[in-house]
Formats: C-alpha cells, sequence, structure tokens
C-alpha cells in the first residue's frame, strides 16, 4: 500500500476527472475497502481516490416529494437525520444495525451500496422506496432504479469512470408503513445472515401498493414478487401475514457460507416477514386506539 | 504526499507515504503507542481515536484522509499529569486489567459523555459495542462510565 496514489479532492469536478484519468479504486468511509485490501481480498491498487472531503456529496434534503442523500452521508449522520426519521425509519432501522459507533462515523451509505454485499443493510430499505441512484461522470449523469444496479456479489453496473453522487426516492405519504429486521450473530459488528424490509400503503384497512425486499438470500438483494403480489388488495391479519411469509420464502435462492446455512435463511425469511407485516399491523391498530 | 493536520491540539506538518494507514503514523512516527492494533479490521476498537471528535477505528482511515482534520489520541486526553475526569472513572472503577483495551474504550466513552453527558444504559452499552475486552470484561467499564457521567453532572 505504500506505493499506492492518493488523490484528495475537494470539489466534485476533480474527482470526476481523477476517475476519467486514472479509473481509481473510490474510498469513501474506508470500512470495507481497506479491510477488503488487508485482508487480500483485493491487491493493493495503484490509484486511490479519497472522496471524503467532497461536501457537495453529503448531506439528506427534500425538494417537493424528492428526497436526495448524499452519497457520503454517514450512518451515524442518517440516525440523526429527523427528515429521514418521516420519511424512510425502516432506513434508520437498518442503520442502527450496522458496525459499531467506530463504523457507523466512517461508513457511508455510497460505501455500504458499492460495496455491493447481498447482506449490506442499506439496501434492502432502498429497495421497497423503489429508490434511484445518481451516477455522474465527465459525460453526465444517469439515474438507475437500485434493483437494476447489482449484478452480483461484490458487482454492479458502474462503470469506472463514474461516481455515486447521491441516492433519490419519493416521499411516501401518511398511509406508507414501514419495517426493516435483520437476523446477526450479535448485535453489533455482525453482518446480517438474513434481512428484510417492507413498505405497504394502506388506507382504510386495505393494501394498496406493496413492496418486500430481502437481504442475504441471493446474489443481489431481491425483491419478494410472490409475496408482495399476495398482499396487494388485501387486509392486515395474522393469517395474511403467515401466507405472505411462506410466499417469501419461495422468492429467495440462499446459499450456505460463513455466516448461515441455506435452510436456516429460508426459513428465518418467513419470520422475518411475519415479524414485519405483524408490526405494521399491531402499528395500525394501535393507531386506531388513540 | 504533504498533509497537514491537528494531533492533540498540536498543528501538524506531515510527508507521509500515499498508501500509509493513520494507526501505523501515529504509532511509527509519532511513537504514541497507547493507540493499540488488535485486529487491523475494524473490528475490536482497540485502535480508537476521536477524529474531529468522533469514534473511528484508526486501522480503517489513511493518514492522507486526515487532512484538515484534527485527530485526539489517548495521550492528548490529560492535560499534563492531570486526568481527564473519564479516565480517572476508570481508575477508581477499576475497570482495567491487562489494558490493552483500555485506550479505546475511554475515547468511545469519552465521545459519548460529550454528545450525551447524561446517557440511558443502551447508550453506553451501545456506545463502547465496538470495543472488545478479553479480560475484565464489561461491568467495571459501564460503572466507570456512569460515575463519569455523574461526576460532570455534579460539577456543573
Amino acid at each position: 500500500m505504500t506505493q499506492t496514489v492518493i488523490f484528495t479532492p475537494k470539489s466534485l469536478s476533480e474527482a470526476l476527472e481523477v476517475l476519467n484519468d486514472k479509473k481509481p479504486v473510490v474510498l469513501a468511509g474506508g470500512t470495507d475497502l481497506l479491510v477488503q485490501i488487508k485482508g487480500g481480498g483485493i491487491p493493493p491498487p495503484r490509484y486511490i481516490i479519497a472522496i471524503d472531503n467532497i461536501k457537495a456529496l453529503k448531506g439528506i434534503k427534500k425538494n417537493g416529494r424528492k428526497v436526495r442523500i448524499g452519497a457520503l452521508t454517514t450512518f451515524e449522520e442518517i440516525l440523526d437525520s429527523e427528515l429521514l426519521a418521516k420519511f424512510a425509519p425502516h432506513l434508520l432501522e437498518a442503520s442502527y444495525e450496522i458496525g459499531s459507533p467506530q463504523i457507523r462515523a466512517r461508513g457511508t451509505i455510497g460505501g455500504n451500496i458499492m460495496n455491493a454485499s447481498p447482506a449490506g443493510d442499506s439496501i434492502p430499505p432502498l429497495f421497497v422506496l423503489e429508490a434511484h441512484l445518481i451516477l455522474q461522470s465527465i459525460e453526465g449523469r444517469r439515474k438507475v432504479a437500485i434493483s437494476q444496479f447489482h449484478t452480483g456479489p461484490g458487482k454492479t453496473i458502474r462503470r469506472r469512470d463514474e461516481l455515486l453522487i447521491g441516492i433519490e426516492f419519493e416521499a411516501g405519504d401518511k398511509s406508507s408503513r414501514y419495517f426493516f429486521m435483520r437476523l446477526g450473530t450479535r448485535k453489533a459488528l455482525a453482518i446480517a445472515k438474513v434481512s428484510a424490509a417492507g413498505m405497504l400503503n394502506i388506507k382504510n384497512g386495505h393494501i394498496g401498493k406493496a413492496r418486500i425486499a430481502l437481504g442475504a438470500v441471493a446474489p443481489t438483494v431481491v425483491y419478494a414478487h410472490g409475496a408482495q403480489d399476495l398482499l396487494a388488495g388485501k387486509s392486515l391479519s395474522p393469517e395474511v401475514a403467515l401466507l405472505v411469509a411462506n410466499a417469501a420464502q419461495n422468492d429467495c435462492h440462499p446459499i450456505d457460507d460463513i455466516r448461515s446455512q441455506a435452510e436456516y435463511r429460508q426459513a428465518m425469511v418467513g419470520v422475518l416477514v411475519e415479524r414485519g407485516l405483524m408490526r405494521i399491523m399491531n402499528e395500525l391498530n394501535g393507531d386506531g386506539q388513540r | 504526499m504533504k498533509i497537514k493536520f491537528r494531533l492533540n491540539g498540536r498543528l501538524i506538518n506531515a510527508d507521509i507515504p500515499g498508501g500509509m494507514r493513520l494507526i501505523d503514523l501515529l504509532r511509527e512516527d509519532f511513537n504514541l503507542t497507547g493507540t493499540r492494533e488488535g485486529c487491523g479490521k475494524g473490528e475490536c476498537g482497540a485502535c480508537t481515536v476521536l477524529l474531529d471528535g468522533k469514534p473511528v477505528n484508526s486501522c480503517l482511515v489513511l493518514a492522507a484522509q486526515l487532512k484538515g482534520r484534527a485527530m485526539v489520541t489517548i495521550e492528548g486526553l490529560s492535560d499534563g499529569d492531570t486526568l481527564d475526569p473519564v479516565q480517572r472513572a476508570f481508575l477508581e472503577a477499576t475497570a482495567v486489567q491487562c489494558g490493552f483495551c483500555s485506550p479505546g474504550l475511554i475515547l468511545a466513552a469519552k465521545s459519548l459523555l460529550d454528545k450525551y453527558p447524561d446517557p440511558s444504559e443502551e447508550q453506553i452499552k451501545r456506545a463502547i459495542s465496538g470495543n472488545l475486552c478479553r479480560c475484565t470484561g464489561y461491568s467495571k467499564v459501564f460503572k466507570a462510565i456512569k460515575m463519569a457521567s455523574e461526576t460532570h453532572r455534579n460539577s456543573k
């Protein structure tokens, strides 16, 4: 690593020039990249671009119905955001589970997405928000649906001259309900064995749009299409939650690996989805009583 | 490459190799060996330092990323021979056995108390969840942090 040349641009335009000329490895918070280099997973890069000084890539804003999260926003900043607590509470639940205080102070949402792990905790919440990623290069800008971005573990459709600059999603309304649940070996510093996120639009007790996303049970985060189809038009009840949970188990293709086993993961997908739906049902019943 | 930053209050100009890690800069170039390397991959917290007031793993930061930032290591916490209240509380509660993890735990606690002077039990547990101790255990550490927060409150 001592031979590595490090670029530390202060502006986005400067960073895009370097990306175009040198095709460097991008370093945001460093909490994945530096671990992978140390572990030998990636050879020491010739060029690294450390983007953590680019202020334009930080912060959370709402413009009309669009919420925009800068790619360099740390998980600690997400946890402190009142805007996201209102419009993406399940992203806060996911951020709460990530790493440790030290990791959350450095780790960024953009880095979590770019690391492209099927177990990345911020990804299922963004799936159910139908978020878009904004990629920029000196040639221009493009928006990609998060569900189209990852192609396998560690793999994305980003070109090497592009930088992920932000994440955008449409804010929900009073009818939107969310959950995120995950299982890990312990509370801190454990990568998810399995995770699930959900978003339901519920009006007068009836479910309109429903989105369920599953983590760590396929080569990328996936939608549980069968479960989503079952939810549409229904009312939440313990019976429906169980039916949908069973369907979600058939929407995933987990494997055995160092963290867990396929059979356990498949069973737990059902448990997490059922718990998530039951929590929403109880929240709604609680609201009704007030 | 040349970098300028603040280390324990002092302004530093340094010329460093590109890919150097922050922990190596501290231990090898500045002889600040209170910052320990346990796992080297962000899981044990023994290398915790405060970067712009926040606890970070110095094994997961490049020295190049220090540009324009302010850093505090365990050596910068005391004022000469006068210990910081958090350090004093760790001594009084005997929250130390071998001491390897203590600098990281103390700095993690310090940053918690700076943000939340009167933390809940859950906040204390979360604040030290990135710091592993393999001999004393956590109950005395927990007690020390509570003591430090009470000292802080009584001194106001």
